[in-house]
């Protein structure tokens, strides 16, 4: 059985003051128009967005609390992963400017594992958790504000034939069953003694003692995929013209949040191609580093 | 199973037309493309396993799973949207040679169903994991290739970056999970004629 996010109608939420299909267009040219920066003095309005956009959702706390903690913890983990090996940056800069190294008081096979802090890796890990938390925001709301029952309407709403409307819409179902499918791996191997947080050994046998999980969730995914498209291909689906139970309203305000969607997004791509909204570090770091 | 190999030999000789392509084949690409996305989150976590630059990322073993099932056109895709939607969400940006190397692990492996007639994937693991291998191959190779030649970077760094962490890793997420999965598979039957 598919599951759904958890949705639910909510008092004064912004987001769900309009039509899921504008609010789509609109997230879409959030997101286009951040991936054109990477300076974080251009990224930081996106941001304020997402959290006015946050803030003024309704979504309480307790209920995003999980995703939301995981999300951040994501990101903060690869900013700090590219802090800390200094890849993923290298596309932006060619030079760095040190301003602290730390070295290891050890050597494994000649090799000394050694830490340098520069004024560039700094300023390209705040600009990547900038960027990625603004567009993690806007992303982990959506689950929470759209209704399942209009995903596919939506999809169809937005251009979409039927059958790929269909199949977004059971995409976006896909993804909370397979983590309720997880979970419940995961708790039904925790009972036959298996312990997740105690694997160790070589990296071989970390994989492979991953297993237990891994393996069920795949099957039964595929499985639950194959039910669902043969249940669809007893009833015809896809036949012929589909019809549509709910029907969507656009109204004043959803124009207006589509337009100022597509302005934000035509502006970043001006600015972006006029050679604004690079990587960017302040020059005054540059000089105290000995730039 | 015969008929999803007519499909994709029509599809592959270009008798297929796009506009009509199968809802079978659309719900295959989204479920396995889902399902790869889920599990690069997985990988992503804190927990992930890491030696040096070398990543584990369970999730590859699906691309090559559905190539080796569905045919190479459903494995592209669904490494395509797969990789594409996980580097989205993860707010990486959008890399084409990056999506479609990906594409490559799950198309190469189904060019078998092509090529030769009646091949069964649960009665040749070997076959299916050496195929599993070499587009493991092709994808990372593809990506060396194609970062040294967008980068202008010299090829002998981006096979340093590029090619050996990605090849390593997925190499050994290939050889313990897919065979387990293909087992598996075989092991439940049920209605599909592997």
């Amino acid at each position: 059985m598919l599951v759904a996010w958890r949705y639910r109608k909510r008092k004064n939420s912004f987001i769900q003051k309009f039509d899921p299909r504008a609010w789509l267009i609109f997230y879409a040219c959030f997101f286009s128009a951040c991936l054109s920066f990477f300076d974080v003095r251009y990224l930081l309005p996106f941001w304020l967005l997402a959290m006015f956009v946050l803030l003024t959702s309704g979504v309480k706390w307790r209920e995003i609390r999980r995703a939301f903690l995981f999300i951040l913890g994501f990101v903060f983990f690869f900013a700090l992963l590219t802090f800390l090996t200094g890849r993923g940056g290298m596309e932006y800069y060619s030079r760095e400017h040190l301003i602290r190294e730390f070295k290891a008081s050890f050597s494994i096979l000649g090799w000394t594992p050694t830490l340098s802090v520069t004024v560039e890796r700094v300023f390209f890990a705040i600009s990547q958790l900038v960027r990625v938390s603004s567009i993690a925001i806007m992303t982990i709301l959506i689950p929470y504000s759209l209704d399942p029952a209009l995903y596919g309407i939506t999809f169809k709403g937005l251009g979409l034939p039927d059958k790929f409307a269909y199949a977004m819409d059971l995409t976006m179902r896909f993804i909370p069953t397979f983590s309720r499918d997880f979970q419940l791996t995961m708790d039904a191997q925790r009972a036959r003694g298996y312990e997740l947080e105690k694997i160790s050994g070589g990296i071989i046998e970390q994989v492979r003692k991953m297993g237990p999980i891994f393996v069920p969730v795949t099957i039964h995914a595929i499985i639950a995929s194959e039910d669902i498209i043969d249940a669809m291909d007893l009833r015809a689906f896809g036949v012929g013209p589909r019809t549509w139970l709910d029907v969507l309203d656009r109204v004043a305000r959803d124009r207006i949040l589509i337009w100022v969607g597509v302005a934000i997004l035509v502006i970043s791509i001006l600015l972006s191609a006029m050679g604004y909204g690079n990587f960017w570090v302040p020059e005054a770091l540059l000089r105290t580093a000995g730039g | 199973m015969r008929k999803i190999e007519l499909q994709a030999n029509r599809f592959f000789n270009g008798e297929h037309n796009v506009g009509k392509i199968l809802l079978r084949h659309l719900l295959y690409i989204t479920a396995g493309a889902g399902l790869y996305v889920f599990l690069s989150w997985l990988s992503f976590a804190p927990r992930q396993f890491r030696m040096s630059d070398v990543t584990f990322r369970p999730g590859t073993v699906i691309l090559v799973l559905f190539g080796l099932f569905y045919g190479p056109w459903i494995g592209l895709l669904t490494g395509v949207v797969g990789k594409t939607v996980a580097d989205v969400v993860g707010g990486w940006g959008f890399y084409w040679n990056g999506s479609l190397a990906y594409g490559l692990i799950g198309f190469v492996p189904g060019l078998i169903k092509l090529v030769v007639k009646n091949w069964i994937v649960t009665k040749n693991i070997l076959s299916a994991m050496l195929l599993g291998v070499l587009g493991v191959l092709a994808g990372a190779l593809f990506l060396a290739l194609s970062a040294a030649y967008l980068g202008d970077i010299h090829l002998s760094s981006t096979l340093r970056a590029f090619f050996l962490p990605e090849f390593l890793g997925n190499l050994v997420v290939i050889i313990i999970f897919l065979p387990l999965l293909i087992l598996a598979i075989a092991a439940i039957g049920r209605k599909w004629n592997l």
